[in-house]
């Protein structure tokens, strides 16, 4: 989505003593003429039209846009009407405002408009921020209490924006709970205080006085996220954290390749903060269309930081997923240069580290890990690494595992390989919530906690080396691709390998065993790689039969498969391991299970859709792979389009795995129980054989 | 603006000048429960409940079979001796019957005891001087508790109206909510809660009131966004979601009050969550 910061005024009501409009540029005062008004929605039209699968985010912004009067938005909402007939459906309003001015004469025109949220900002202390000249911080109060009532009853959503200054550094405990109580229906953001003016230099903060504001409400936040959600910036590291990619504009590293602000006298600027800011220009919107805006050099020049950083600066650094090295203006506030990272980059280590992980590994169970790997694995380092010179050349090498609890599977296998034939190779793990049980133990792994600070740290991410996923080609496999990775020489075999595989099963006692038993394990970490629950219902339904159990596996969310023995949120991967043996079949889609059954040497029938069985799959387990119908040649998660991986598949009734075959599957687990001396199915009618599919030549 | 439920008191003449409203009716003897709750319906009006003010005790007010049909609100001082509630028990589960009582530590004990006799009951919350541990522990039996046991509010009420998403506002319970009720004198001079009927602070006349709704009910149903023009205890509390400042002591030490509203709020969650999981966590199913 494109987003453009549209400043139709720089004019406010109101004073805030860190407002960089205010303090740091002579604010246009004037309202942006609707020549150039119209002539923006002509713009805007234009990109839409040349974008036809792109949105448009129009975020007014100021000063202060109420200030622009009902007037001004009705004659925007006629110049939209007027030249985006084919396009207005693809755009969007939102407004950046203090409220202060919000009346009920502005309800209509923002609804016709679409308006549907507006973000704010708010502070608890007096000093910070009034209105008028005398900067009246009562009267700011009132009227932006009445606004909010007026704003929820008409049915609008509201966030909030709070700019930590050294005042809020006694007081984070109350600030977090004074606004969770105010209860903004939208999201809420803490975001440091930026200050170019010297002046003010008693409300500054440092990095690390951030990190400490943010610790010390983040326990609050985590005990309480399932009532107050969406706080920022703690759910978008903690959902980037479990893989998914949600980012504001500082830290998604592409932000050029979106953003862009346009001044009241028509200038874009690369962003709002730019345009505040006074730099990075990029013309006038009497010359430019917005393509041509977002495709000039100076953008490019800005996507080519993140490039750089990621080699230079940033290099190695874990935490780069959540940051790409913040924003560039932040950059350049403390450097000069905008091609250097955010000073606020400290900040986020700290926090994450300090805080964060700590707390979402589970009741600051950090060193508890660390001590049992201590305990248990012979020959690791007796501690932490000191971080010194010496030690970091000598000691571990730090691997950064993401994915899923199937490349843990993996990356165990390949380990202990390393780990036989160079036993005195040692790697350390980066503490990744979830996949930590399975490498637990490991005989190559020493600790699994938080690298020391300048750690280089190996990736794990098999998918992104070249090579990886070549259809035919073995060392393209992802067991092979991971192999290559650690330095074993191809092709090695597939063997995949836990320390808790002999773990005691301390579920299966309680299962009421039939004469054949399979287990079915339909959900997967990527919606796309799962099956209709409706079809699993309807397999579950042919498989089942008086002789037969089918017991079903997952997680406590995983929705229930009618039919089936439920085992979901009882046993994990750990446990699933040692219960696995027990079952005479799996039947399962690209997933932990499927690795598992592998692992225990059960055999399995795997429906594959977006994955490839011959990428992922192994030999000896017969594999269902159904043809993408998307148009996307390699499936939506061929190493080109990986980020799909998050979003549910678009086809919904047409999604791949959905045409398998069920006959097929149910003769595949026919074949598999008559191959057991007594074949439960033995008499039951029109069983049909099952297709023998093509399975994977490995040496 | 929408129609409000009246408080109105046990006056004929009032009451038979309403058309399709709905009301509750205030009567302060037994004696007269049936009688208004019958004129009520008879007037063409909808009867909401008869209000009982009792003096005595539970224990002490004579219940009749007559008022089974009656939705009745008895605010009473005290339980009494439950030996002779107990003798009772028969005819007060027969009637749809509410007892409300403030909350002294005695009543939050009786309160339990009702409850688990199957009479549903209500405590009052009001700034002061309440055990707020006991309270909790109530809290808890009410919305925890595995015995059966007759609900009893506020817990109820906000259990089964809680969102986190939004302020959660209970005095519906005690009649006091001045988007939903109005309680009137006999001469139709408006009230916001109850206590304020009682004490004569009137807003104005009920015809002029809903002619042109004053900028006193905005304000009182607002009042909760008073705590934030500044730090306030209320405004920095874990529990202000649910008690939304209505119960800020005198000498603003929110301790108890907090340590309780944060209680009740970490067991709704957890209710919460436990409601979102049914049928999802069926340990075992064939």
């Amino acid at each position: 989505m494109a987003t453009v910061i549209f400043k139709a005024t720089e004019a406010c009501n109101a004073q805030c003593v860190y407002c960089d409009v205010a303090h740091n540029k002579k604010a246009i005062r004037e309202k942006m003429p609707y020549e150039l008004l119209e002539l923006f929605f002509t713009r805007v039209n234009d990109y839409l039209l040349a974008k036809s699968d792109d949105t448009m985010e129009i975020i007014w912004h100021g000063g202060e846009p109420l200030l622009l009067g009902t007037d001004y938005f009705a004659k925007a909402l006629e110049f939209q009407q007027k030249h985006c007939e084919k396009t207005a459906h693809r755009i969007r309003h939102s407004v950046q405002t203090n409220l202060t001015l919000f009346r009920p004469e502005f309800v209509p025109v923002f609804k016709q408009l679409g308006v549907t949220s507006f973000g704010t900002s708010y502070d608890p202390f007096t000093d910070l921020r009034g209105i008028g000249a005398t900067v009246d911080a009562n009267l700011y109060r009132r009227k932006f209490m009445e606004s909010v009532r007026l704003v929820e009853r008409e049915g609008f959503s509201w966030g909030m924006i709070y700019v930590v200054t050294k005042l809020s550094l006694d007081r984070p405990l109350d600030i977090f709970w004074f606004l969770m109580n105010l209860n903004p229906t939208g999201s809420m953001m803490f975001n440091p205080v930026y200050l170019r003016d010297r002046s003010l230099s008693h409300l500054d903060i440092t990095a690390e006085e951030f990190a400490d504001f943010l610790g010390a409400i983040f326990p609050a936040w985590w005990k309480n996220r399932w009532r107050m959600p969406r706080v920022e910036p703690f759910r978008m590291m903690e959902e980037n954290l479990r893989g998914s990619r949600s980012m504001i504009c500082c830290d998604s590293g592409v932000c050029a390749k979106t953003h862009f602000g346009i001044a009241p006298d028509g200038n874009f600027f690369q962003c709002g903060r730019a345009m505040d800011w006074g730099l990075l220009g990029l013309g006038s919107i009497k010359e430019r269309s917005f393509v041509d805006v977002l495709e000039d050099p100076a953008k490019a020049k800005m996507l080519e930081r993140t490039k750089l950083l990621g080699e230079t600066e940033c290099k190695g650094c874990r935490f780069w997923d959540v940051c790409h090295g913040g924003c560039p203006l932040d950059g350049w506030l403390k450097t000069g240069s905008l091609m250097s990272r955010s000073r606020m980059c400290v900040a986020k280590k700290i926090f994450l580290e300090k805080y964060f992980e700590p707390a979402v590994n589970g009741n600051g169970s950090q060193n508890k890990t660390v001590e049992n790997c201590r305990v248990s694995v012979p020959g690791a380092p007796a501690s932490r690494p000191s971080g010194d010179a010496d030690e970091k050349q000598n000691g571990a090498i730090w691997i950064n595992l993401r994915g899923a609890a199937g490349d843990a599977l993996m990356l165990s296998g390949v380990l202990k390989q390393v780990a036989d034939r160079f036993p005195q190779r040692k790697f350390n793990l980066v503490s990744r919530t979830g996949l930590d049980p399975i490498l637990r133990g490991h005989p190559a792994v020493g600790e699994i906690g938080n690298p020391p600070a300048d750690t280089r740290i190996m990736s794990a991410d098999y998918w992104e080396e070249p090579g990886y996923g070549n259809r035919g080609a073995e060392a393209g496999r992802a067991y092979q691709t991971l192999a290559r990775m650690f330095g074993l020489e191809l092709p090695v075999d597939e063997c995949l390998w836990t320390a808790n595989h002999a773990e005691k099963d301390r579920i299966s006692f309680g299962l009421p065993w039939k004469a054949g038993n399979l287990l079915v394990c339909p959900a997967a970490d990527s919606a796309r790689k799962q099956m209709s629950i409706k079809k699993w219902e309807e397999l579950v339904e042919l498989l089942s039969g008086s002789d037969t159990l089918i017991v079903q596996a997952g997680k406590r969310s995983s929705p229930y498969i009618r039919g089936t023995y439920s085992l979901l949120g009882l046993a994990d991967e750990r446990e699933l391991i040692p219960l696995l043996p027990r079952f005479d079949a799996v039947v399962t889609v690209d997933n932990f299970a499927m690795h598992a059954a592998h692992l225990c040497g059960v055999p399995a029938v795997v429906l594959w859709g977006p994955t490839d069985h011959k990428v992922s799959g192994y030999r000896g387990q017969r594999h269902f792979q159904a043809a993408p119908g998307c148009g996307l040649e390699q499936g939506c998660m061929s190493s080109g389009s990986r980020e799909l991986c998050c979003v549910p598949c678009s086809q919904e009734h047409d999604h791949c795995l959905d045409s398998l075959n069920l006959q097929e599957i149910w003769g595949a687990v026919g074949e598999i129980l008559a191959e057991k001396n007594e074949d439960p199915w033995l008499g039951r009618e029109e069983r049909p054989a099952g297709r023998r599919v093509e399975e994977i030549s490995l040496r | 603006m929408s129609l409000r439920t009246l408080v109105c008191p046990y006056e004929p003449e009032l009451i038979n000048g309403f058309h399709e409203r709905e009301i509750a009716v205030r009567v302060d003897s037994p004696s007269l429960v049936r009688e208004a709750g019958n004129a009520v319906r008879n007037s063409g009006n909808r009867l909401l409940c008869v209000i009982l003010d009792s003096a005595q005790p539970v224990d002490a007010v004579p219940f009749e079979d007559g008022w089974s049909g009656i939705p009745i609100l008895l605010t009473a001082p005290a339980a009494g001796e439950f030996r002779s509630i107990v003798h009772k028990l028969p005819l007060l589960r027969s009637l749809n019957l509410k007892i409300y009582l403030s909350s002294t530590n005695e009543n939050i004990r009786d309160a339990r005891i009702l409850s688990s006799l199957g009479l549903s009951c209500a405590l009052r919350i009001e700034p002061g001087a309440v055990d707020w541990e006991a309270l909790s522990d109530l809290m808890t039996y009410a919305l925890c508790g595995r015995a059966p046991h007759a609900p009893i509010d506020p817990f109820d009420y906000i259990s089964r109206n809680y969102d986190s998403k939004v302020h959660l506002k209970w005095g519906a319970v005690y009649l006091d909510d001045p988007e939903k009720y109005f309680h009137l004198d006999k001469e139709k001079n408006v009230a916001l809660s109850c206590k304020e009927a009682v004490a004569g602070q009137f807003i104005g006349c009920l015809d002029d009131i809903e002619r042109a709704e004053p900028e006193e009910i905005a304000r009182r149903t607002d009042a909760w966004s008073r705590n934030f023009t500044g730090f306030s205890p209320c405004a920095t509390c874990e529990g202000f979601k649910l008690c939304m400042g209505s119960l800020r002591p005198e000498d603003e030490i929110t301790e108890g009050c907090t340590a309780f509203f944060s209680e009740t709020l970490e067991t709704l969650e957890a209710l919460y969550a436990q409601e979102q999981r049914a049928g999802k966590d069926h340990v075992w199913r064939l």
